[in-house]
This record gives C-alpha cells, structure tokens and sequence, in this order.
C-alpha cells in the first residue's frame, strides 16, 4: 500500500512536470510517448521536385542512370557514364577535355544539350561548352542522372535542342557519417575522396573533398609523339539542408575545383608543353516550399565562377627559310623568336529560377516559372571586349490525364537570347496507355539552340612584337611581321540553330519476364546549323582566319532500343542500341560530308552486373560504335569501328563497425588501342584498384 | 435513459494530459458523442480528484498515471497496443487486482488489417521491410506467421545508433516495401528524411502510421484519426454503462486510408479506390 502511495505522490509530480513539458513544447517535439509518431509533424521530403518523372508519363524518351549502374560501371568520370545512354557518343579531345555528344554534330564541345547539376545549368553560352573535367562534381557525389534524349526546352530551358542532362547530386539528408576512398592504377591513376556527412532534426550536412589525376593518353607509337595531358584536379563541395517549417525548406550548396592540365606540344611548336591552371567555384540557395496536394514554389538563385590561367612560354627560335626573307648580303640563316604569351579567361554567371508547380485537379499539373541569368566573361585573347549577356526565359508545362489512359504534355517556353534572338520552343506528346504497363507516346517539339558568344562575337588572336626578332649570323636584322596573329574571328549575325523533332515512342514493362523496353523512332530536321569554316581572309602567317556561319539544314533520324532484364534480385542487364543516320540534303564541301558521318550509325551499349550475398559483385560493360569522323577533325582523325570492354570485380568486407570494399577495374579488356576523337588519342588498357572504406 | 442498471448518471473521469491537438479533437468529439447520454464527465489534467465510476485515460501519459491511482475501472485509450501490453506487464500493475479492471482501446492498426491493406495496394510486393530498435521487444515470430498467412515475409533489421545508414541499405536491398512500426526511435524528424530518400532512390515505397508520414514522401497509410477513437471509445462507456464491465482490449474500428498519389505515379504505382480496399479488410476488434 505505502508502495501505491509513493508512486501516486511520484504520478502527480510527473503530472505537474508533464504538464508544464505540455506547455512548452506541445504536440511534436514532445515524442516521448508512441502516440506522438502518429499525430507529429513531419518534414516533407519527397516533394514534387524530388521525384521522378515516371518513364511512361515522361513527354520524352528518358534514360535514367542510378548509383547501381554508375557503381557497376566502374567509370572514374561524369562523362563517362553517358555512354550507358542510347544515341550518346563520348570521347576525349585530350586526357581532360571531354566531348558527350548527341545525335551527331558532334565536336569537342556539347553545343546542343542543356546540363543541369541540381538545376543548375553548367552549360556555358559564352564558350558554348561544358567543362566536364573542372566541375566540382564527383562521380561518388552523385544520386543519378536523368537524360532526355529529344528537346525538352519547354521544360528545361535553352540550349535543350537534342537533349537535357540532368544530373542531381546526393542529398545532404542521405549520407554515411564517413566514407573514404582511394583508386590507384596504372596511366597515372591516382583518385582519393572523404566525405562526412550528419542528418539532423532541423539541419543535414554533407561535405566531401577529391583529387583525380592521371596521364592521360598514352604514347602509343614514336611518331605519335607525347600527348602532354596529364592533369590533376582537387574539389570539394559541401551542401546543407535547412529546415525552417515543415514545408520551407532552404538547400545551400558550395564547391570549388581547381586543377593543373598539362597541353602543348614538344618543340619546335608555337604552344610548348606548359601547364594550365583552371579554378571553378559555385554557391547556390534554393528554397523549396511544398504545399499541400503536391503543390511546391522554388526559387533557385546560384553563381558560377570559372578561370583559366594559361600562360604559354616562348618557344625556341624557328629556323627561317633564308629564301622567304629579303635578299640580304651575307645572310646564311635566320631564326624567330615568338614570345611568351598569355590566353586566360574568366567567366562568371548569376541566374535566378522561379518555378511554380500548381495541381489544377486531380488530374493536371501544370509548372511555370521564369528564370533571368547573366554571363560575363573576359578573355582578352577571344573577344575584342569583355563580353556580357542577359538572357531571360519564360516556360510553362502542363500534364493532363483527360482519362485513364490518355495523357497529354503540351508546354513551351519562351526565350530572348540577350544576343538580339527571341524564341518560342514548344512542345506536345501524347501518351496512349495501351494497358498499365505499357504506353505509347507520340511527340513533337521545336527548340533552338542560341549561337555562342564565341561564335557570334569570337576573336582568337595575340599579339606578335613589331618587329618580330630575327638573327643573321652577320648583323641583326629587324623585319616587320604586323602586330596581331588572328586565328579566328565572327563575323557575327548568326541566326540560332533551329530543330524540329518528331517522334513515337513504346514502352513496355513485362514483370513476369523481368523486362522492360523503351524503344524510340525519330525524325529531326535541323535548320541553319552554325559551324566554323575557313574563311579566305589570311593572318599575318598566311594561315586562313576562322570564321563561323549559320551553313545547311539536315535530318537526323533513327531508332534507339533501350532495354533492362533483371533475372532476380541478383543480376541484371542493360541494353542499349542505336541506328542513326544523319543527311544533309546539300553538299557543298568536305565539311559538309562530314557532317554525315560525325555520330557513328550503329551503336551498342551493355551492361551486366550481378550481386552476390557472400558481398561480391561482378560487372560486365560492353560499348561499341561505327566508324565517324567529329565534325571539327580531319580525315586522318576518322575514328574506326570501335569495340571496347570493361570489367569489375569487388567484394565488399566488414571490417568492426566499418563496411570496406575493395574494387578492380579493366577497362578495355582487349587493350585494342582504338583511337578518341582524334588520331593522336589511343586508348590503351587501364587497370586500377579501389578501395573504400565506410560507416 | 430508460432501462439503465445505474439510477444515477455514471460519473466519469476524462484524463488528458497533453495539450496537443489531437488530444483537443478527441474530447471535442467525445464529449459530443457521450452529451446526449446520462454520462458525467469531469475532466482533469491528472490523476482522479473524485469519486468517478470509470477513468477514461487519453495518451501514455494520462494512461501511466491512471493506472497508479487504479481507483475504479480505467479504460486507456490513444495508447499503441504495445505500450498496453508493456504497462500491463509492470509488477506494480500486474500484481495488483485493479489490473483486472483495466482495458484499452488502441491507436495502432490490427496487424492482420495492416498486411490485407499492403496486398490489396501492392499485389505484386511481398517482402516486407521492418526497422527496429535495439530496446524494442516485437514478437516477430508471431507477426512472421500473420505475414505468411497473407502471403508476405518479413525481412527484419535491428538498427543500432551508429549503424542507421547500413541497417537502412541492409533491409532496403531485401526488400519490396518499407512498412513503420509504432514504438521505435526509428521514425523521428532525423531520420525520416534519410529513410525517404533511400528508399524512394532504392524504389522501395514506405507504409506510413499517419497522414504526416503521407505528406513526407510515404506511399499511404492507414490510420485512425482521434475523433474515430473517439467515437468508439464513447461507444464502449456506453456498453460499459450497460453491461459494468468493460470489454477486452480493442483495436480501432475505423481507419482511414491516405494516398501519396504523386509518389505512386512516381514508383509507377495505381491505387484501387479506397472503398474496395475498405471492403477487404480485416476488421479485427480485438487483441
């Protein structure tokens, strides 16, 4: 009894204690009994923008590539990984200048795709390019990747005329409290990355830090001579999540590269062997509000800061051929002296994005938003002035499920270029379900793809001393050169480059086989494609001067087949094939031939990987194309059948409280050595070892 | 009321102790249920004050010190059927007779309608994941049995504090489909992000315990809303009023069912409607 008593004096202490914790943090802070996980406030997570698009709902063909596949991959590099996508061509211009192509044209730059790293867009109009290596992204960094193969301007913005990559990066919420890893292999190959990351009540973080280096290319033969590619690059990124409600939700994301790249060519050659230093930094705040019925308003504001400091070292004098100069008495040989020059750029870009995603009813979703962006870039030895651009975009989409098995997808956007263009880029697909597990879709889209500040406005051009120096081997001598060495310069007043798309898509998903098919047929008719030419005017050395000019139309159609078979939850494979043919209707030059045969016709894609429960994995990659010839190279640069195969094997170990893993990677099994976009670039064999530690 | 066995009104005793909203909206409707009755209420923050025929404690808290005072017949109510069961099995409670007086109507969904819900809205799932804690006592063995009966299999994972991210990859790879339990340390705003998100990107859909869960990113829920407890618990004073005893412990007889639809169709996921659902489940009154 006296026990009763003591515990009912005990039961109104708590009570009074209760009480008063009832009155400071009522309901859902205070889950200290199991009824609080029923009736307490939870964060929204999984908000509209987070989730993907189902493939059967996408207006596009899409290819999704998921942490499965980029780890069973074994690639070291963002690029890479596209060559798991149909229709997609990757190559290298040199060990660190990496080309992703899509549906021809292709050359060292990806002019005609939008790229998207967590919405925002590192495609950068004022080089017309991606710097692939200098992101400061790592490959381990990465959630999955969402490629649309056709324009999506309408929903993705400009520059999205053959396709959009999209590539969202681990959220800060989802992450091991530590993770290391190294690879060191043969080619120079030498990665190390840490990350450390902690999830909260209120507040996720995740940091991580990287280096990836190697040689590059190979000599493969004397007369190809060294490819003087080696490169080094260091990042670190850090991203932090925010939660101010349970539906305000602020995403802060910083990172920063800076790398070392070897380039030139031995001497005698007007750019020496040297190294460039590249610097690359990005802060980026999205606020996230996510309303009730799926509903969601974001604005993304974000700043991107490139550099590139490359100082080219004089090279030795260049003998002169007595012959060409002036009859002089006594002159036996001359030699010229060209200087040290220096050809950096910095480039900076600010954009704000304000998306709106409204749910009219149950049935339609409509997103619009607008989105200002500013490019400034300086590079002295490109433009005759620094180059500013404001680009202004305007687009709305709106999904309509007018009955349970139709859809419809009709959207555009509307852009004004800052160069003088305004652009409409719409959009339409129409999506039949022929059963739940199987659609059809038939869609057509224009888009446009602005013409680069370079190549509108481009000036590549240095300076020579007047008077170049010259040495006889009886008096010196001055002979009058001009100041300026042009090797391009725009003539300007491009029109943008226009692409009309259709195409008809299936997509089957057949559980009780494992299967699932996503074939595409398409018919592109491009207009007015923009590319340089030789013009007739000369440099000082006699060199035709480079210019660009909006040249023929074209068509491009072909198939892509895209298929998955799992045979449980152990094994799966990846297929991927393309036919393309591209057709330019008026040949007016070996350029234009070209043109035809810059993606190859044929291509496959496969990977097989299977997982073990002992915590071995196996993987198998097979990728192969035709022969093609990029759009900017020479026929000595024609790129033959390729077929290359890469492996890996890991085994996954416990080790305390620790998960390890260690990884051995060949790729090119066959060691063929086929050459890369051009002669000089010959894959060898590389093989290297992972090791990765967690917890 | 005609033909009640009490010539006075049964006096008795509503115990909450949060303040929380759901507890507001569970007197609101109780006390709207029971107002046409001959049934007092004297409500209290804490412990009886009077002479009541009957406590009726809403939430572990008002439940924990009702059963102290174990003064009169006590029916807990808002109580997960596992926090019952451990406040039972107390020596102060089980050895004492007054156990014998106490009953519960729980906030918690029968298992056996939990596993009917799953297979009507995911016919072609069958393994389901739990996460649970290293100070939770679930009798997996019986649950195993009631998932096999219904043609499912647990796939179970202790999670220790420092292991969260591996337990998470660990049960994510073996299984179909992530199903919450009430009573761990799993579910808080913490970790709900991070087990959304795996297991959104492992494409493996997360059951819910309430519309909040819903709202976060888990594919549905089903669920009892405090004014549907309410009711019954209502119902049940005004069968004890009758009969003067209580009835065993009940699990709730209504639900709800709420549907993330965006991450249906994000997981390729159709929902049948909610009334043929509601038609094939279990029912389950009690313990």
């Amino acid at each position: 009894m006296s026990k009763i008593s003591s515990n009912l004096q005990k039961a109104r202490n708590l009570s009074l204690l209760s009480l008063m914790a009832g009155i400071f943090f009522s309901g859902a802070s205070w889950a200290n009994s199991v009824e609080d996980e029923f009736f307490a406030e939870l964060p929204v997570v999984l908000s509209a923008s987070r989730l993907v698009q189902p493939l059967p709902e996408a207006p596009n063909a899409m290819t999704v590539i998921d942490r499965e596949m980029i780890e069973a991959s074994g690639f070291r590099t963002v690029a890479d990984l596209f060559r798991l996508v149909p229709g997609m061509y990757v190559a290298n211009a040199s060990g660190w200048q990496q080309v992703v192509g899509y549906h021809g044209a292709t050359d060292d730059y990806a002019r005609r795709m939008q790229v998207l790293v967590d919405g925002r867009s590192v495609f950068m109009p004022p080089i017309g390019a991606v710097a692939w290596e200098n992101l400061p992204l790592q490959i381990d960094d990465i959630e999955r990747i969402e490629v649309i193969r056709g324009p999506a301007a309408a929903s993705h913005g400009g520059n999205s005329t053959q396709g959009v990559i999209n590539i969202f990066t681990r959220d800060a919420g989802v992450v091991r409290s530590f993770k290391a890893r190294v690879s060191k292999g043969n080619g120079g190959i030498s990665d190390a990355s840490v990350s450390i990351g902690r999830p909260g009540d209120n507040f996720d973080y995740r940091i991580s830090a990287g280096y990836r280096s190697d040689d590059g290319y190979d000599v493969v033969a004397m007369d190809k001579g060294s490819n003087n590619d080696s490169h080094k690059t260091r990042l670190f990124n850090l991203r932090a999540n925010y939660r101010l409600t349970t539906i305000d939700n602020f995403d802060v994301q910083v990172g920063y590269t800076n790398g070392s790249r070897l380039s030139g060519h031995p001497d005698p050659d007007l750019e020496p062997v040297h190294e460039q230093f590249t610097h690359e930094n990005f802060a980026q705040l999205t606020w996230l509000r996510s309303m009730d019925n799926g509903d969601e308003l974001q604005l993304k504001y974000y700043h991107i800061y490139q550099d590139v400091l490359n100082e080219i070292p004089a090279p030795t004098p260049i003998s002169i051929d007595v012959n060409l100069l002036p009859p002089l008495p006594g002159l036996m040989s001359a030699e010229a002296q060209f200087p040290a020059r220096t050809v950096n750029f910095t480039n900076t870009r600010a954009e704000w994005e304000l998306q709106h995603t409204i749910h009219t009813s149950p049935d339609n979703r409509l997103v619009w938003g607008g989105s200002a962006r500013r490019d400034w870039t300086r590079a002295e030895n490109y433009f005759r002035e620094e180059q500013n651009l404001t680009q202004h975009t305007l687009f709305a989409h709106d999904e309509w499920r007018f009955s349970p098995q139709w859809l419809l997808n009709i959207g555009a956007m509307q852009e004004d270029s800052g160069m003088g263009e305004k652009n409409r880029s719409p959009r339409m697909a129409l999506i039949h379900h022929l059963t739940d597990k199987q659609s059809f879709r038939i869609g057509m889209s224009q888009a446009y793809r602005n013409p680069s500040v370079y190549e509108n406005r481009g000036y590549n051009q240095f300076s020579i001393p007047d008077p170049l120096q010259l040495t006889t081997n009886l008096v010196p001598w001055s002979f009058s050169t001009g100041g300026i060495l042009i090797l391009a310069d725009a003539s300007g007043d491009l029109r943008p480059e226009s692409i009309l798309s259709r195409e008809m898509g299936y997509l089957g998903e057949f559980p009780e086989y494992g299967l699932f098919v996503d074939a595409r047929l398409y018919y592109d008719t491009l207009k007015d494609i923009i590319i340089p030419y030789k013009s007739n005017a000369e440099n000082v050395l006699g060199q035709k001067i480079s210019d660009v000019k909006n040249t023929f139309d074209a068509h491009h159609k072909g198939f892509e087949l895209s298929a998955k078979h799992h045979w449980d939850e152990h094994s799966w494979l990846i297929f991927n094939y393309t036919y393309q043919l591209l057709s330019n209707p008026s040949i007016l030059s070996d350029e234009d031939m070209n043109y035809n045969e810059s993606m190859p016709r044929n291509m496959i894609s496969a990977l097989y990987s299977y997982q073990g429960n002992n915590g071995l994995a196996f993987s198998l990659g097979y990728y192969q194309q035709d022969a093609m010839l990029p759009i900017d190279r020479g026929l000595i640069d024609k790129q033959q059948l390729t077929r290359k195969m890469d492996v890996r094997l890991a085994k996954k170990f416990q080790l305390g409280r620790a998960e390890g893993e260690i990884a051995w990677v060949v790729q090119g099994l066959f060691d063929d050595k086929h050459i890369e976009y051009k002669d000089s670039n010959v894959v060898n064999r590389r093989t290297y070892l992972t090791g990765t530690l967690s917890y | 009321m005609g033909g009640s066995a009490y010539a006075e009104p049964l006096k008795i005793h509503l115990a909450i102790i949060d303040i929380g909203t759901p507890y507001q909206r569970f007197a609101k409707t109780f006390k709207d249920a029971i107002e046409a009755s001959d049934v007092d209420i004297m409500e209290s923050h804490g412990v009886n004050q009077g002479k009541a025929g009957l406590t009726v404690a809403v939430g572990m808290h008002a439940a924990r010190q009702a059963v102290l005072q174990c003064d009169a017949p006590m029916l807990l109510t808002m109580i997960s059927s596992s926090e019952y069961r451990d406040l039972m099995a107390k020596d102060a409670i089980s050895d004492n007779p007054c156990g014998q007086m106490i009953s519960a109507i729980y906030l918690d969904q029968p298992m056996n309608r939990t596993f009917d819900f799953i297979k009507k809205i995911l016919p072609n799932r069958s393994r389901v994941g739990v996460l649970y804690s290293a100070e939770e006592n679930i009798d997996f063995s019986a649950m195993r049995k009631m998932a096999a009966e219904k043609g499912l299999s647990l796939i179970t994972q202790r999670v220790d504090e420092d292991q969260f991210y591996s337990a998470l990859e660990e049960v994510l790879s073996a299984s179909d489909l992530l199903m919450a339990m009430p009573g761990g340390v799993i579910y808080n705003s913490s970790n709900i992000r991070n087990i959304l998100l795996t297991s959104y990107n492992h494409s493996v859909p997360l059951i819910g315990l309430s519309k909040h869960y819903v709202r976060a990113g888990a594919l549905s829920a089903i669920l009892t809303t405090p004014e549907q407890l309410a009711n019954q618990t209502a119902e049940a004073i005004l069968s004890f009023r009758h009969k003067k005893q209580l009835a065993s412990p009940q699990y709730p007889i209504d639900f709800e069912i709420k549907f993330n639809r965006e991450v249906g169709r994000s997981l390729g996921i159709s929902f049948p409607s909610k009334v043929v659902i509601r038609t094939h489940l279990s029912v389950g009154h009690h313990k």
